[in-house]
Protein backbone atom coordinates (compact mmCIF):
# COMPACT_ATOMS: atom_id res chain seq x y z
CA UNK A 1 0.00 0.00 0.00
CA UNK A 2 1.49 3.48 -0.60
CA UNK A 3 1.59 5.76 1.94
CA UNK A 4 0.81 9.48 1.95
CA UNK A 5 4.04 11.25 2.42
CA UNK A 6 2.95 14.66 3.49
CA UNK A 7 3.68 13.83 6.74
CA UNK A 8 6.90 12.53 6.61
CA UNK A 9 9.89 15.02 7.17
CA UNK A 10 13.64 14.67 7.93
CA UNK A 11 15.21 15.95 10.98
CA UNK A 12 16.43 19.06 10.08
CA UNK A 13 12.83 19.88 8.97
CA UNK A 14 11.33 19.34 12.09
CA UNK A 15 14.32 21.45 13.49
CA UNK A 16 12.88 23.83 11.48
CA UNK A 17 9.38 23.05 12.57
CA UNK A 18 10.90 23.31 15.89
CA UNK A 19 12.45 26.79 15.41
CA UNK A 20 8.61 28.29 14.34
CA UNK A 21 7.56 26.79 17.16
CA UNK A 22 9.92 28.63 19.80
CA UNK A 23 9.27 31.83 17.78
CA UNK A 24 5.76 31.88 17.61
CA UNK A 25 5.98 30.92 21.89
CA UNK A 26 7.39 34.65 21.84
CA UNK A 27 5.43 35.88 19.28
CA UNK A 28 2.04 34.44 18.03
CA UNK A 29 2.24 36.09 14.39
CA UNK A 30 5.42 33.64 14.21
CA UNK A 31 3.02 30.61 14.23
CA UNK A 32 1.89 32.07 10.10
CA UNK A 33 4.84 28.89 8.77
CA UNK A 34 3.28 26.40 10.59
CA UNK A 35 -0.32 27.44 9.92
CA UNK A 36 0.34 27.87 5.71
CA UNK A 37 1.98 24.57 6.04
CA UNK A 38 -0.38 22.58 8.28
CA UNK A 39 -3.40 24.18 7.14
CA UNK A 40 -4.73 21.79 4.56
CA UNK A 41 -3.78 18.51 6.25
CA UNK A 42 -5.45 19.60 9.38
CA UNK A 43 -8.92 21.14 6.83
CA UNK A 44 -8.69 17.63 5.25
CA UNK A 45 -8.54 15.77 8.15
CA UNK A 46 -11.56 17.01 9.72
CA UNK A 47 -13.46 17.26 6.47
CA UNK A 48 -13.17 13.73 5.91
CA UNK A 49 -15.22 13.14 9.06
CA UNK A 50 -18.17 15.47 8.65
CA UNK A 51 -20.21 16.55 5.57
CA UNK A 52 -20.75 20.43 6.37
CA UNK A 53 -17.27 22.04 4.85
CA UNK A 54 -17.80 25.64 6.46
CA UNK A 55 -18.23 23.85 9.73
CA UNK A 56 -14.68 22.14 9.12
CA UNK A 57 -13.25 25.44 8.12
CA UNK A 58 -14.59 26.49 11.09
CA UNK A 59 -13.40 23.68 13.03
CA UNK A 60 -10.03 23.80 11.52
CA UNK A 61 -9.29 27.60 12.39
CA UNK A 62 -10.07 26.63 15.71
CA UNK A 63 -7.84 23.93 15.77
CA UNK A 64 -4.98 26.68 14.90
CA UNK A 65 -6.63 29.33 17.33
CA UNK A 66 -5.85 26.38 20.05
CA UNK A 67 -2.84 25.43 18.94
CA UNK A 68 -1.37 28.84 19.22
CA UNK A 69 -3.08 29.95 22.78
CA UNK A 70 -1.74 26.92 24.23
CA UNK A 71 1.49 26.89 22.26
CA UNK A 72 3.73 27.61 25.84
CA UNK A 73 2.50 23.58 26.38
CA UNK A 74 3.77 21.90 23.78
CA UNK A 75 6.96 19.92 24.19
CA UNK A 76 8.81 18.81 21.59
CA UNK A 77 9.36 15.16 21.83
CA UNK A 78 10.90 13.87 18.09
CA UNK A 79 7.96 13.72 16.45
CA UNK A 80 6.74 16.08 13.86
CA UNK A 81 3.98 19.44 15.26
CA UNK A 82 1.19 17.88 13.14
CA UNK A 83 0.78 15.02 15.54
CA UNK A 84 -0.32 17.51 18.46
CA UNK A 85 -1.94 19.87 15.92
CA UNK A 86 -4.10 15.93 15.35
CA UNK A 87 -4.80 15.29 18.71
CA UNK A 88 -6.30 18.94 18.94
CA UNK A 89 -8.47 18.15 15.77
CA UNK A 90 -9.98 15.14 17.17
CA UNK A 91 -10.64 16.89 19.81
CA UNK A 92 -12.39 19.85 18.22
CA UNK A 93 -14.19 17.29 16.22
CA UNK A 94 -15.67 15.36 18.94
CA UNK A 95 -16.53 18.65 20.66
CA UNK A 96 -18.46 19.91 17.50
CA UNK A 97 -20.23 16.35 17.02
CA UNK A 98 -21.29 17.01 20.94
CA UNK A 99 -22.34 20.37 20.03
CA UNK A 100 -24.44 20.40 17.15
CA UNK A 101 -25.89 16.66 17.93
CA UNK A 102 -24.53 15.82 14.34
CA UNK A 103 -23.72 12.28 13.48
CA UNK A 104 -20.18 11.13 12.15
CA UNK A 105 -19.53 10.95 8.75
CA UNK A 106 -16.80 8.61 6.90
CA UNK A 107 -15.90 9.03 3.15
CA UNK A 108 -15.03 6.78 1.42
CA UNK A 109 -14.40 6.02 -2.42
CA UNK A 110 -15.65 3.27 -4.84
CA UNK A 111 -11.84 2.47 -5.38
CA UNK A 112 -11.03 1.96 -1.44
CA UNK A 113 -14.43 -0.08 -1.24
CA UNK A 114 -13.16 -1.94 -3.61
CA UNK A 115 -9.80 -2.64 -1.90
CA UNK A 116 -11.03 -4.07 0.99
CA UNK A 117 -13.46 -6.32 -1.30
CA UNK A 118 -10.57 -8.05 -2.97
CA UNK A 119 -8.71 -8.31 0.42
CA UNK A 120 -11.10 -10.67 1.35
CA UNK A 121 -11.11 -12.56 -1.62
CA UNK A 122 -14.42 -11.26 -2.99
CA UNK A 123 -16.25 -10.38 -6.23
CA UNK A 124 -16.27 -6.69 -6.81
CA UNK A 125 -19.68 -6.08 -7.30
CA UNK A 126 -22.34 -2.98 -6.39
CA UNK A 127 -24.07 -5.38 -3.53
CA UNK A 128 -20.74 -6.41 -2.26
CA UNK A 129 -20.04 -2.67 -2.32
CA UNK A 130 -23.19 -1.66 -0.10
CA UNK A 131 -22.77 -4.84 1.98
CA UNK A 132 -19.46 -3.76 2.93
CA UNK A 133 -20.40 0.16 3.48
CA UNK A 134 -23.49 -1.35 5.65
CA UNK A 135 -20.79 -3.47 7.92
CA UNK A 136 -18.10 -0.40 7.57
CA UNK A 137 -21.16 1.83 9.74
CA UNK A 138 -21.75 -0.76 12.15
CA UNK A 139 -17.85 -0.90 13.66
CA UNK A 140 -17.14 1.25 16.26
CA UNK A 141 -15.50 4.77 17.10
CA UNK A 142 -12.14 3.36 17.64
CA UNK A 143 -11.97 0.85 14.81
CA UNK A 144 -13.27 3.10 12.10
CA UNK A 145 -10.65 5.41 13.06
CA UNK A 146 -7.81 3.17 12.85
CA UNK A 147 -9.26 1.78 9.23
CA UNK A 148 -9.58 5.34 8.12
CA UNK A 149 -5.94 6.84 9.12
CA UNK A 150 -4.96 3.14 7.59
CA UNK A 151 -6.61 2.15 4.76
CA UNK A 152 -8.46 5.85 3.33
CA UNK A 153 -6.32 8.49 4.23
CA UNK A 154 -2.98 5.87 3.67
CA UNK A 155 -0.94 6.78 6.79
CA UNK A 156 1.96 5.13 7.96
CA UNK A 157 1.91 2.84 11.21
CA UNK A 158 4.53 5.48 12.49
CA UNK A 159 2.62 8.61 11.58
CA UNK A 160 -0.63 6.63 12.90
CA UNK A 161 0.85 5.76 16.30
CA UNK A 162 2.01 9.77 17.04
CA UNK A 163 -1.28 10.67 16.40
CA UNK A 164 -3.36 8.38 18.25
CA UNK A 165 -0.35 8.86 21.15
CA UNK A 166 0.63 5.11 21.20
CA UNK A 167 2.82 2.94 19.33
CA UNK A 168 4.33 2.14 16.13
CA UNK A 169 3.44 -1.63 16.55
CA UNK A 170 0.37 -1.11 18.50
CA UNK A 171 -1.12 1.06 15.66
CA UNK A 172 0.00 -2.25 13.38
CA UNK A 173 -1.49 -4.40 15.74
CA UNK A 174 -5.01 -1.99 16.21
CA UNK A 175 -4.96 -1.70 12.41
CA UNK A 176 -4.81 -5.76 12.29
CA UNK A 177 -7.47 -6.07 14.62
CA UNK A 178 -9.83 -3.36 13.25
CA UNK A 179 -9.42 -5.07 9.40
CA UNK A 180 -10.41 -8.56 10.96
CA UNK A 181 -13.45 -7.34 12.91
CA UNK A 182 -14.70 -5.52 9.84
CA UNK A 183 -13.64 -9.22 7.40
CA UNK A 184 -15.94 -11.47 10.41
CA UNK A 185 -19.35 -8.68 10.38
CA UNK A 186 -18.70 -8.77 6.41
CA UNK A 187 -18.95 -12.58 6.55
CA UNK A 188 -21.66 -12.84 8.82
CA UNK A 189 -23.31 -10.54 6.56
CA UNK A 190 -23.13 -13.09 3.73
CA UNK A 191 -24.61 -16.51 5.58
CA UNK B 1 -28.58 1.90 11.58
CA UNK B 2 -25.25 2.12 12.26
CA UNK B 3 -22.66 4.35 14.19
CA UNK B 4 -21.78 6.19 11.22
CA UNK B 5 -23.01 8.17 7.90
CA UNK B 6 -21.22 6.59 5.12
CA UNK B 7 -20.51 9.15 2.32
CA UNK B 8 -19.86 7.43 -1.16
CA UNK B 9 -17.58 9.21 -3.73
CA UNK B 10 -17.76 12.57 -2.38
CA UNK B 11 -16.65 15.40 -4.38
CA UNK B 12 -13.23 16.27 -3.68
CA UNK B 13 -11.96 19.38 -2.81
CA UNK B 14 -8.96 21.09 -4.44
CA UNK B 15 -5.69 22.23 -2.62
CA UNK B 16 -6.01 25.54 -4.34
CA UNK B 17 -9.66 26.10 -2.82
CA UNK B 18 -8.67 25.24 0.27
CA UNK B 19 -5.30 27.30 0.18
CA UNK B 20 -8.02 29.85 -0.77
CA UNK B 21 -9.70 29.76 2.59
CA UNK B 22 -6.50 30.35 4.57
CA UNK B 23 -6.78 33.03 6.69
CA UNK B 24 -4.24 33.44 9.50
CA UNK B 25 -5.03 37.00 10.36
CA UNK B 26 -8.53 36.28 11.00
CA UNK B 27 -6.94 33.47 13.87
CA UNK B 28 -5.31 35.91 15.11
CA UNK B 29 -7.81 38.43 15.76
CA UNK B 30 -10.61 35.97 17.29
CA UNK B 31 -7.37 34.89 19.77
CA UNK B 32 -7.16 38.72 20.47
CA UNK B 33 -10.89 39.09 20.85
CA UNK B 34 -10.85 35.88 23.31
CA UNK B 35 -7.88 37.19 25.57
CA UNK B 36 -9.32 40.25 25.95
CA UNK B 37 -13.09 38.75 27.09
CA UNK B 38 -11.43 35.18 28.66
CA UNK B 39 -11.24 37.06 32.00
CA UNK B 40 -15.00 37.46 31.81
CA UNK B 41 -16.53 34.39 30.51
CA UNK B 42 -14.18 32.13 33.33
CA UNK B 43 -15.95 30.72 36.01
CA UNK B 44 -13.36 31.37 38.38
CA UNK B 45 -13.73 34.97 37.79
CA UNK B 46 -17.19 35.19 39.28
CA UNK B 47 -16.18 32.52 41.75
CA UNK B 48 -13.28 34.96 43.12
CA UNK B 49 -15.99 38.13 42.88
CA UNK B 50 -18.62 36.21 44.67
CA UNK B 51 -15.72 34.71 47.67
CA UNK B 52 -14.58 38.14 47.86
CA UNK B 53 -18.40 39.39 48.54
CA UNK B 54 -18.85 36.76 51.35
CA UNK B 55 -15.52 37.30 52.76
CA UNK B 56 -16.22 41.11 53.20
CA UNK B 57 -19.82 40.88 54.11
CA UNK B 58 -18.57 38.71 56.91
CA UNK B 59 -15.82 41.02 57.90
CA UNK B 60 -18.47 43.81 58.41
CA UNK B 61 -20.77 41.47 60.26
CA UNK B 62 -18.58 40.14 62.81
CA UNK B 63 -16.67 43.70 63.34
CA UNK B 64 -20.27 45.07 63.99
CA UNK B 65 -20.77 42.08 66.63
CA UNK B 66 -17.74 42.38 68.41
CA UNK B 67 -18.10 46.41 69.38
CA UNK B 68 -18.19 46.04 73.26
CA UNK B 69 -21.24 47.44 74.67
CA UNK B 70 -20.53 50.13 76.74
CA UNK B 71 -23.12 52.86 76.06
CA UNK B 72 -26.69 53.16 76.14
CA UNK B 73 -26.85 54.07 72.70
CA UNK B 74 -25.51 50.91 71.70
CA UNK B 75 -27.86 48.56 73.68
CA UNK B 76 -30.50 50.95 71.96
CA UNK B 77 -28.93 49.49 68.77
CA UNK B 78 -28.88 46.24 69.65
CA UNK B 79 -32.44 46.07 71.00
CA UNK B 80 -33.82 47.11 67.89
CA UNK B 81 -31.92 44.29 65.76
CA UNK B 82 -34.30 41.82 68.18
CA UNK B 83 -37.39 43.06 67.30
CA UNK B 84 -39.34 46.29 65.36
CA UNK B 85 -41.69 46.98 68.35
CA UNK B 86 -39.16 47.55 70.93
CA UNK B 87 -39.69 50.73 73.88
CA UNK B 88 -36.21 50.94 75.63
CA UNK B 89 -36.42 52.48 78.97
CA UNK B 90 -33.36 54.16 80.09
CA UNK B 91 -31.96 55.69 83.57
CA UNK B 92 -30.70 58.45 83.65
CA UNK B 93 -30.08 59.07 86.85
CA UNK B 94 -27.04 57.57 88.74
CA UNK B 95 -24.16 58.14 86.03
CA UNK B 96 -22.00 60.14 88.38
CA UNK B 97 -20.10 57.65 89.99
CA UNK B 98 -21.64 54.12 89.19
CA UNK B 99 -22.74 52.93 85.66
CA UNK B 100 -25.85 50.72 86.25
CA UNK B 101 -26.93 48.50 83.64
CA UNK B 102 -29.96 49.78 82.29
CA UNK B 103 -33.08 47.91 82.72
CA UNK B 104 -34.48 47.31 79.35
CA UNK B 105 -38.21 46.79 78.62
CA UNK B 106 -38.74 44.97 75.08
CA UNK B 107 -42.54 45.28 73.75
CA UNK B 108 -42.60 41.95 71.09
CA UNK B 109 -46.01 41.99 68.78
CA UNK B 110 -46.92 38.08 69.33
CA UNK B 111 -48.39 36.30 66.14
CA UNK B 112 -51.01 33.81 67.14
CA UNK B 113 -53.95 31.85 65.29
CA UNK B 114 -56.19 34.15 67.41
CA UNK B 115 -54.78 37.84 67.72
CA UNK B 116 -51.85 39.85 67.83
CA UNK B 117 -50.76 39.82 72.36
CA UNK B 118 -48.24 42.69 73.04
CA UNK B 119 -46.03 41.02 75.47
CA UNK B 120 -43.29 42.76 77.86
CA UNK B 121 -39.69 41.01 78.30
CA UNK B 122 -38.01 43.09 81.00
CA UNK B 123 -34.30 43.14 81.20
CA UNK B 124 -32.83 43.25 84.64
CA UNK B 125 -29.25 44.07 85.25
CA UNK B 126 -26.95 41.30 86.94
CA UNK B 127 -24.90 43.56 89.06
CA UNK B 128 -23.14 46.98 89.26
CA UNK B 129 -19.93 48.23 88.88
CA UNK B 130 -18.25 50.98 90.46
CA UNK B 131 -16.40 53.06 88.27
CA UNK B 132 -13.88 54.58 90.48
CA UNK B 133 -13.29 51.00 91.38
CA UNK B 134 -12.80 49.28 88.04
CA UNK B 135 -10.19 52.68 86.91
CA UNK B 136 -8.11 51.79 89.90
CA UNK B 137 -8.01 48.46 89.90
CA UNK B 138 -7.36 48.80 86.32
CA UNK B 139 -4.40 50.96 87.10
CA UNK B 140 -2.68 48.78 89.57
CA UNK B 141 -2.71 46.13 87.35
CA UNK B 142 -0.66 48.44 84.55
CA UNK B 143 1.88 49.75 87.71
CA UNK B 144 2.61 45.76 88.45
CA UNK B 145 3.44 45.56 84.80
CA UNK B 146 5.69 48.38 84.81
CA UNK B 147 7.68 46.86 87.60
CA UNK B 148 7.67 43.76 86.46
CA UNK B 149 9.55 44.99 82.58
CA UNK B 150 11.83 46.61 85.05
CA UNK B 151 12.77 43.61 87.00
CA UNK B 152 12.91 41.50 83.57
CA UNK B 153 14.16 43.82 80.80
CA UNK B 154 12.96 42.79 77.65
CA UNK B 155 14.66 41.07 74.24
CA UNK B 156 15.82 44.24 72.41
CA UNK B 157 15.61 44.68 68.70
CA UNK B 158 19.32 45.78 67.88
CA UNK B 159 20.44 46.27 63.73
CA UNK B 160 23.36 43.49 64.21
CA UNK B 161 23.70 41.75 61.07
CA UNK B 162 24.09 38.20 60.94
CA UNK B 163 26.33 36.13 58.38
CA UNK B 164 27.09 32.56 57.86
CA UNK B 165 30.37 32.61 55.95
CA UNK B 166 29.87 35.87 55.84
CA UNK B 167 26.76 35.49 53.74
CA UNK B 168 23.51 37.73 55.83
CA UNK B 169 21.50 37.80 52.45
CA UNK B 170 21.50 36.08 48.80
CA UNK B 171 23.30 33.21 47.29
CA UNK B 172 25.36 30.94 49.89
CA UNK B 173 27.26 27.50 48.41
CA UNK B 174 25.97 24.44 49.87
CA UNK B 175 28.93 23.76 51.44
CA UNK B 176 29.58 27.00 53.62
CA UNK B 177 25.90 26.63 55.14
CA UNK B 178 26.66 23.29 55.77
CA UNK B 179 29.77 23.48 57.64
CA UNK B 180 29.68 26.76 59.03
CA UNK B 181 27.65 28.62 61.63
CA UNK B 182 25.68 31.92 62.12
CA UNK B 183 28.32 34.69 63.63
CA UNK B 184 27.21 37.95 64.69
CA UNK B 185 29.24 41.12 66.50
CA UNK B 186 31.81 40.57 69.16
CA UNK B 187 30.80 40.22 72.12
CA UNK B 188 27.74 38.46 71.51
CA UNK B 189 26.90 34.58 70.63
CA UNK B 190 23.65 32.88 69.10
CA UNK B 191 21.37 31.45 71.40
CA UNK B 192 18.27 30.67 69.54
CA UNK B 193 17.09 30.92 65.71
CA UNK B 194 14.52 29.47 63.68
CA UNK B 195 14.99 28.26 60.51
CA UNK B 196 12.58 27.91 57.84
CA UNK B 197 13.43 25.05 55.33
CA UNK B 198 11.96 22.79 52.93
CA UNK B 199 12.70 18.60 53.05
CA UNK B 200 10.94 15.78 51.13
CA UNK B 201 7.87 16.37 53.89
CA UNK B 202 6.90 20.37 53.19
CA UNK B 203 8.05 23.45 54.23
CA UNK B 204 8.62 23.33 58.05
CA UNK B 205 10.05 25.80 60.54
CA UNK B 206 12.06 24.68 62.89
CA UNK B 207 13.39 26.47 66.73
CA UNK B 208 17.27 25.31 67.02
CA UNK B 209 19.42 26.00 70.14
CA UNK B 210 22.83 27.17 69.38
CA UNK B 211 24.06 28.91 66.25
CA UNK B 212 24.49 25.67 63.79
CA UNK B 213 22.26 23.97 61.73
CA UNK B 214 21.78 20.66 63.38
CA UNK B 215 23.13 17.39 61.20
CA UNK B 216 19.40 16.14 61.09
CA UNK B 217 17.99 18.86 59.04
CA UNK B 218 21.13 19.54 56.88
CA UNK B 219 20.45 16.05 55.91
CA UNK B 220 17.34 16.94 55.32
CA UNK B 221 18.21 19.67 52.81
CA UNK B 222 20.74 17.59 51.18
CA UNK B 223 17.89 15.01 50.58
CA UNK B 224 16.09 16.97 48.09
CA UNK B 225 19.53 18.78 46.36
CA UNK B 226 18.26 21.43 44.68
CA UNK B 227 18.66 24.97 45.24
CA UNK B 228 15.96 26.08 48.01
CA UNK B 229 15.31 29.46 50.07
CA UNK B 230 16.23 29.07 53.44
CA UNK B 231 14.65 31.62 56.06
CA UNK B 232 16.32 32.31 59.07
CA UNK B 233 14.26 34.34 61.80
CA UNK B 234 13.91 35.42 65.74
CA UNK B 235 17.76 34.67 65.93
CA UNK B 236 18.70 35.56 69.50
CA UNK B 237 21.85 36.44 70.75
CA UNK B 238 23.32 37.24 74.19
CA UNK B 239 26.07 39.81 75.61
CA UNK B 240 28.49 38.57 78.18
CA UNK B 241 25.87 41.03 80.78
CA UNK B 242 23.37 38.45 79.49
CA UNK B 243 21.79 41.15 77.83
CA UNK B 244 19.61 39.52 74.97
CA UNK B 245 19.13 40.66 71.80
CA UNK B 246 17.44 40.11 68.94
CA UNK B 247 18.96 40.04 65.18
CA UNK B 248 17.87 40.79 61.87
CA UNK B 249 16.29 37.94 59.50
CA UNK B 250 18.44 36.23 57.25
CA UNK B 251 17.13 35.33 53.50
CA UNK B 252 19.42 32.70 52.15
CA UNK B 253 19.37 30.90 48.73
CA UNK B 254 21.61 27.77 49.30
CA UNK B 255 23.02 26.94 45.93
CA UNK B 256 24.06 23.34 45.45
CA UNK B 257 26.04 23.98 42.08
Amino acid sequence: MSVNPAYHQSNSRMLEELEWVQRAKADPEQFAPLYKKYHEQIFRYIYQRMDDEEMAFDITSQVFMKAIKNLHKYEFRGVPFASWLYRIAKSELYQSFRDNKAIRTVNIDTVQVNEFIDEFDHEESEQNRKRLMECLAKLNEEDMQLLELRYFEKRSFKEIGEILDVTENNAKVKSFRAIEKLKKIYLNKLQ
Amino acid sequence: MGNFKINLDRKKLTKDYIDSKQNFESVLTKIKTSNSTSLISKGWFYGAIGFASVAIALGIYFSKNSQPIDSNDQIVQNVDYVSSAVDVAVPTENLNNTVTTPTVEISTMQTSKKSPVAEKITVKPKQNVDLGEKQTTKAKEEQQKVEENNQNPKTTLKNTVPSISGVFNGDISWENFKNSEILIADGYRIKQFSLYYTSRAGDKTVTIDGSKVPQNILNEIENIGLNQRVYVTNILAINTDNEVVRCLSMDLNVKFK
